[in-house]
């Protein structure tokens, strides 16, 4: 059993953990696509970007690192893991905040100039 | 519990949520469901150690979703509306 | 019927693509490095400078605040103009000439309201949480350099008790109204506060951003000093500008919603 789960462990530390962030990728642009309703095509946004910003703080990770607060007299630096991503992630999410604002506001504006959010109605009418 | 695997069931569950996302006929589910998402989401950056960007994760995903819910709203309130004139 | 086969067309379609990205996934993924290693490339040469002067350079023993106001301030300045060009563009988006005229006026009791958030325990329960959610925000802005936080979560707690107190309908005078226009003003004053923050050292002799040379203080040997000043005006501005957007596309899309439950 034990053996089971170690050569799973490094099977996902080798491959696995970056096959299933791609999967929630493809999954997020393919929803954008395929969904019918505007919003459902933000919410994919959003779920694209999770997995983008997962896929980048995995490379931070060490072994036997700690949190990234300096503690007493111990500077070394394996043993903190890496700060870099996490200084570079934190404004890529609130700058999705804002993107969803955006977003939004084309959604009501488009919603009263066609007076529907569904894509099939509105590439149907042809526009006015 | 070795936390690689941890992390992988964890991605597990959210590819399952996202797929709940896309396929679900009531709009106002989808949001609640994604609530659901950024909160998984929130747990997975805590878990690879990332504890600043869960911190903003956590209130950036619940503001989110009331905007969400607020434009959801306002849409089926012009729809009314609409259909009164 | 068409619903069911476009229901099966997308989730045929969803399969494919796991399956595609999955395998293309395993065979290429052989040259990114092992998930845990020590000596990756991120892991060399620059974030070990960080981790082991951080403390002494700067005094503040949150490393990522650290790297994100000080060693890599000028990134943060052009991400809070990102903000508050995306505040600008929902205001450009969404404002017409003709107001939509509905009722901002406070709400009474007698007014149709049988919606659950009109009953007294729950507008009660909130009014007691809103002051808590304040006094947090602005704790976790100050203290961003011992411990976790910073300026952009300090931003969207204090925007969040806002939207708290917006949110809810009660009958008596809450918060008083934030219009889009005030908190675009006040989202524009951080940013500008950032920048002034920036053009300060130049003024003593240094370049953008420089903390060394800022003029507060006795620069006799406090370097530590100042640039723990200039990462808590960098935040300042920050908090500013986060909160202002924030409470500047909520009233925008508030505006255009009848709230009548």
């Amino acid at each position: 059993m034990t053996d089971i789960i170690d050569r799973l462990e490094f099977f996902l530390a080798d491959r696995g953990i970056y096959m299933l962030a791609l999967i929630l990728f493809a999954v997020g642009i393919y929803g954008m696509i395929a969904c019918g309703n505007y919003m459902k095509k933000i919410m994919c946004m959003n779920i694209m970007q999770v997995s983008i910003i997962f896929f980048f703080l995995t490379f931070g990770q060490k072994e036997g690192g700690t949190l990234p607060i300096a503690l007493e007299n111990i500077f070394s630096a394996e043993a903190y893991i890496n700060p870099v991503p996490h200084a570079l992630m934190l404004t890529a999410i609130v700058v999705s905040l804002g993107t969803t604002g955006v977003g939004l506001a084309l959604l009501m504006k488009i919603k009263d100039i066609y007076g529907t959010i569904e894509e099939e109605e509105i590439t149907g009418k042809g526009g006015k | 519990m070795p936390i690689l695997l941890l992390e992988g069931l964890l991605l597990l569950a959210m590819i399952s949520i996202a797929i709940a996302i896309i396929f679900g006929k009531n709009l106002l589910a989808a949001t609640i469901i994604y609530c659901g998402f950024s909160f998984s989401a929130m747990l997975l950056y805590t878990i690879v150690g990332a504890a600043d960007v869960a911190f903003t994760e956590a209130i950036i995903g619940t503001i989110s979703t009331v905007y969400f819910i607020i434009a959801i709203k306002s849409i089926k309130n012009r729809g009314e509306h609409d259909e009164k004139k | 019927m068409k619903k069911s086969n476009s229901n099966k067309k997308l989730a045929a379609g969803l399969i494919a693509i796991i399956i595609l990205v999955g395998a293309s996934a395993l065979k290429i993924g052989s040259f990114l490095p092992v998930i845990g290693a020590q000596d990756t490339p991120a892991n060399s040469y620059l974030s070990e400078y960080y981790i082991s002067h951080a403390v002494e350079d700067t005094a503040s023993h949150n490393i990522v605040t650290a790297v994100l106001a000080d060693y890599r301030g000028f990134d943060t300045l052009f991400e809070t103009c990102v903000l508050f060009l995306s505040g600008i563009t929902a205001v450009m988006i969404l404002s017409t000439k003709k107001k939509i005229s509905h009722d901002k006026t406070i709400r009474t009791i007698n007014d149709n309201s049988e919606h659950i958030f009109s009953s007294n325990i729950m507008d009660a329960a909130f009014r007691i949480v809103v002051p808590i959610i304040l006094i947090y925000g602005i704790y976790v802005l100050i203290h961003g350099e011992i411990s976790l936080g910073g300026g952009f979560q300090a931003g969207a707690l204090l925007a969040c008790a806002y939207l708290l107190d917006r949110i809810i309908p009660s009958f008596q005078m809450r918060v008083k109204h934030i219009t889009d226009e005030i908190a675009l003003i006040t989202a524009g004053t951080g940013a500008l506060f950032y920048v002034i923050t920036g053009i300060l050292p130049m003024l003593n002799g240094g370049n953008f951003l420089e903390f060394n040379k800022l003029p507060f203080g006795s620069g006799a040997g406090d370097i530590a000093g100042l640039h723990s000043t200039g990462i808590l005006m960098i935040e300042i501005g920050v908090t500013l500008c986060v909160m202002g957007i924030i409470i500047t596309i909520l009233e925008v899309v508030l505006e255009r919603t009848d709230f009548d439950d």
